[in-house]
């Protein structure tokens, strides 16, 4: 049993990461994708450290992505700055379930990632155990599937799940962060609103999307 | 730039986000509070939107069939339910393409 001042916690580590499994399992597999995609755009050391060093699917998938099209440096610093802006709103959704000081929150956002976010609100759990567990395992898949990927691993039958894996998550964390019946109708109108902004301006991408769903959030407080 | 370079760009830029957003962040107060609670359901949703629309697979039936067979399972609250039932999904769009 844990104590932290004056709040007594049972220990549910197992019960964190059976919840983490399917978010590790996911990332795992996208990090097969991501070595094999990879590995002959930048070799395989340095397929490997990108993973390490950065264990961002999104970030890395678009700088391979536009280097093996042609673009420049700067191109792919300008498609991930907009796409690491996107840990501003989910740090401040996880910033009021932190007890921690400063320097160990520093720590801590080594794991900030949409998914452990996701898992942190949805579990009555401390959420620095939950970010640290679920991230922790994430990390290692994300990493473990790259050097796979980049050794030639195939994912045989499983390969057309990939495609699917990010949307199904995604619809995943939307659910178990809804609390109230009203959260459920702001995540179908932010859905919907953003798909209307997609398909009109599909340049929008994750910027566009992230200022619906602020958009969204703050209409939904008004009477 | 040498790839090694953009790589470490790449990172420095993904960390940094991510340890000054934490680190520097207060807990959000009045009105902000209000948006910040009301968020993280919108947020995961337009993800799965985004990355729904953006894909270069959203033209397959196996993507849609996957979502589809995901949102059947959200009144359970279960990510693990989700995820399986979306996964199923893809395999059977598969299996009809």
């Amino acid at each position: 049993m844990t104590i932290t001042g004056d709040v007594t916690e049972a220990p549910d580590e197992p019960a964190v990461l059976v919840a983490a499994i399917p978010v590790a399992a996911a990332i795992g597999v996208l990090g097969v994708v991501y070595g094999a995609v990879a590995e002959p755009v930048l070799g395989p050391g340095l397929t490997i450290a990108s993973s390490v060093a950065a264990f961002s699917g999104a970030a890395q998938f678009a700088m391979v992505g536009l280097l093996a099209a042609g673009g420049s440096a700067g191109a792919v610093l300008a498609s991930v700055i907009p796409l690491a802006l996107r840990h501003v709103p989910l740090a401040a959704i996880l910033r009021p379930h932190l007890r921690w000081g400063r320097g160990r929150r520093v720590l801590l956002s080594w794991f900030l990632t949409d998914e452990t976010v996701g898992l942190a609100l949805s579990r009555d759990a401390q959420a620095e155990r939950t970010v640290v567990l679920s991230g922790a395992a994430a990390y290692s898949a994300w990493v473990a599937g790259t050097v796979a990927g980049v050794a030639g691993a195939s994912l045989g039958a499983i390969a057309p799940l990939a495609e699917s894996v990010f949307p199904v998550l995604f619809i995943g964390l939307a659910a178990v962060t809804t609390r109230r019946r009203r959260d459920a109708v702001l995540a179908v109108v932010a859905a919907g609103a953003a798909a209307v902004l997609l398909t009109v301006a599909p340049g929008a991408g994750v910027l566009g999307g992230l200022a619906v769903a602020i958009g969204v959030a703050a209409a939904g407080g008004r009477r | 730039m040498s790839p090694a370079v953009l790589v470490a760009a790449v990172a420095a830029i993904t960390v940094g986000s991510r340890a000054v957003s934490v680190a520097l962040l207060p807990p959000p107060r009045g009105p902000l509070a209000g948006v910040v609670d009301r968020l993280p359901a919108p947020l995961f949703a337009v993800l799965a939107a985004t990355t729904l629309l953006g894909s270069d697979h959203a033209s397959a039936s196996g993507v849609w069939l996957a979502a589809g067979a995901a949102l059947v399972t959200v009144r359970r609250r279960s990510l693990l339910l989700t995820v399986a039932a979306g996964l199923a999904g893809a395999l059977v769009g598969r299996a009809l393409a």
